[in-house]
């Protein structure tokens, strides 16, 4: 019931150092506070190399902040054992990265499926549900293509399609347009912005196109560890 | 060599990976692409298959197609294991005949008393109620300088007819007789006693013969343990590094199914049935090893017995010592893909 009126997401504090070397170590995120709203669409920008895949990854759960607290539907991420965080990643988040990152053995279908695998799923409704997922997204013609036969826009859709095929809650999408030339980017970005609005599902979307990015609800901008929130009049 | 963190890594890893992908498709175009369609189409197509079955079985199909469509490092990694195993198989092999030759030997437990030229007919019967009125004592028998000569030329076989330029039989009287006890120390004693008796030449017996031979055979077990020993934790090593040539040629798939929710068995235990896999293949290749030196070594045993005179017959490898062979691949797969799961898959 509370959980409602709560954000989806919350971050407090995250601090992440790397150690680098003997004794010293790097400070990428220097203490970051965010919260994503249910629904919403979150930005996220930022120079190369100041943190922003870093902090996907954490919010992620795969890696673990220095110190600093994450909760998902008011779950303490980093409170859970590695079994239950998957279960977390498994049920709840979706990732997309700029390489497709299918599993190049299997087909379109099959590697849409598996998330629902690995979530113990039976295998026949599996089949049926990447069916259609992968026709949402506009690739009913390609199920048993492998990765290899299947464009770079279309890689990514599969990917897309794997992302929220066990209906998570949270997308994190790290450069999903980063690897494809603009026009595709942009059926790609439509793509996500579609799926926010039937599935109302949250998603933080790293990106360098600004242009691209003015069109979600929110901008933030990783300035060298630290979260910057861009003022719209919205 | 540190863990990569994940946030680093992810866009080099797609990187590195659409490289690797890149030779794959490369290296299926060098291949008669019938075989390869084949491969890859019953990959694919057994997934359907895979995914409906246990998860163990479904792991160790994945194992399976990594190891079946796998790289050279499996394959070669398999001979060294069969190899390894071999020499410990050949070891095995020796040292138990070995055994049995003994066992064999000491089971005779055979003392001849060779008698004087001089001594008379009297002087021998004497000895022998003398010999015979020690306890243990058993088919006490004399034999004949012309029986003696008969044996000998029954073992030269085909090359008796040097004897027969002798003029005078030149064999002593001898007596033979068994010990029932078997002990070494009290035949030694007794053989001793009887050795400074008068009359008495000289006095053999084969346990001699049996201690130098275990005497041998201690010496090679213990060389045998030693060598097996150092070549199975080199296999162990080897075994864990062609799994981490894997984990990390498998970094980005382990990456893959760990942002999907897998849990860390899931992930691991396709390895860990791949390391058993290599180590089963290799006992395997053990065995058909170890029973081709079996076959060769039967001929030679045949012949080395000959010329000593005894039918010495090789026996293979006994139920138990195949199924140690098979048991120690396995283990030393397992044992290495733990290795290397402990020290390069950092979940
Ligand atoms: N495992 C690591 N060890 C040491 N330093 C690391 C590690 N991972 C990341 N870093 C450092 O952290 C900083 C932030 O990396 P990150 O990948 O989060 O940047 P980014 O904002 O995603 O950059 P880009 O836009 O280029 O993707 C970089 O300076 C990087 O060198
Ligand atoms: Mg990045």
């Amino acid at each position: 019931m509370s959980s409602e009126s709560l954000p989806l997401l919350i971050a407090k504090g995250l601090k992440k150092a790397f150690s680098v070397g003997k004794n010293s170590s790097l400070e990428v995120l220097k203490g970051i506070d965010l919260s994503i709203d249910k629904g919403e669409m979150v930005a996220l920008l930022g120079d190369s190399g100041s943190g922003k895949s870093t902090l996907i990854q954490i919010l992620g759960t795969l890696d673990r902040p220095s110190s600093g607290v994450v909760t998902l539907n008011g779950i303490n991420l980093f409170a859970l054992n590695p079994k239950e965080q998957a279960v977390v990643r498994n049920q709840k988040i979706g990732f997309i990265y700029q390489f497709h990152r299918l599993l190049p053995e299997f087909s379109a279908r099959e590697n849409v499926m598996m998330p629902l695998l690995i979530g113990r799923c039976s295998p026949k409704l599996a089949k049926e549900r990447a069916g259609e997922i992968l026709e949402k997204v506009g690739l009913a013609g390609r199920l048993d293509h492998r990765p290899g036969q299947l464009s770079g826009g279309e890689q990514q859709r599969v990917a897309i399609a794997r992302s929220i095929v066990t209906e998570p809650v949270l997308l994190l999408a790290d450069e999903p347009t980063g690897n494809l030339d603009s026009r595709t980017a942009g059926s790609v970005f439509e793509l996500l912005q579609k799926l926010n609005q039937d599935l109302g599902l949250s998603c933080l979307m790293v990106t360098h196109n600004n242009e691209l990015a003015q069109n979600l609800d929110r901008q933030l901008h990783m300035i060298d560890g630290c979260l910057a929130e861009e003022e719209r009049g919205k | 060599m540190n863990p990569t963190p994940d946030g680093f890594s992810t866009r080099h890893r797609g990187g590195k990976k659409s490289a690797a992908r890149k030779v794959r498709r490369s290296s299926a175009v060098n291949r008669p692409s019938t075989v390869k369609r084949g491969k890859v189409v019953s990959v694919a197509d057994g997934n359907a298959a895979i995914i409906s079955k246990s998860f163990q079985l479904r792991s160790m199909q994945r194992a399976w197609n990594r190891f079946h469509a796998g790289s050279l490092s499996h394959w070669t990694t398999t001979i060294i294991i069969a190899l390894s195993l071999t020499i410990f198989g050949a070891f095995t092999l020796l040292l138990s005949n070995a055994n049995t030759a003994l066992d064999n030997w000491t089971g005779d437990n055979l003392v001849t008393v060779f008698l004087e030229e001089r001594t008379s007919i009297e002087q021998i019967e004497s000895i022998q109620t003398e010999i015979s009125k020690k306890s243990g004592v058993d088919q006490i028998s004399v034999v004949s300088p012309a029986q003696a000569m008969a044996r000998m030329k029954n073992m030269l076989g085909s090359e008796a007819g040097l004897l027969d330029s002798l003029d005078d039989n030149p064999l002593p009287f001898s007596i033979e007789f068994r010990l029932t006890d078997k002990k070494y120390k009290k035949t030694a004693n007794l053989v001793y006693e009887i050795g400074t008796w008068q009359g008495v030449e000289a006095v053999s017996y084969d346990q001699i013969w049996a201690e130098k031979l275990a005497a041998v055979i201690h010496t090679f077990r213990f060389v045998g343990i030693a060598l097996t020993v150092l070549l199975l934790t080199a296999v162990a090593l080897i075994i864990s590094n062609t799994i981490k040539l894997t984990i990390i040629a498998r970094r980005d798939e382990v990456e893959v199914m760990r942002f999907m929710g897998a849990t860390d068995s899931f992930i691991k235990t396709p390895f860990v049935y791949e390391g058993v896999l290599q180590g089963l293949f290799g006992a395997i290749g053990a065995l058909l090893l170890t029973s081709l030196l079996y076959w060769g070594g039967q001929g030679a045993a045949a012949e080395l017995g000959a010329a000593f005179g005894i039918f010495f017959e090789l026996h293979y490898l006994q139920v138990g010592q195949l199924l140690i062979i098979m048991a120690l691949g396995i283990f030393l797969g397992l044992i290495g893909a733990l290795i290397s799961l402990s020290r390069f898959l950092e979940i």
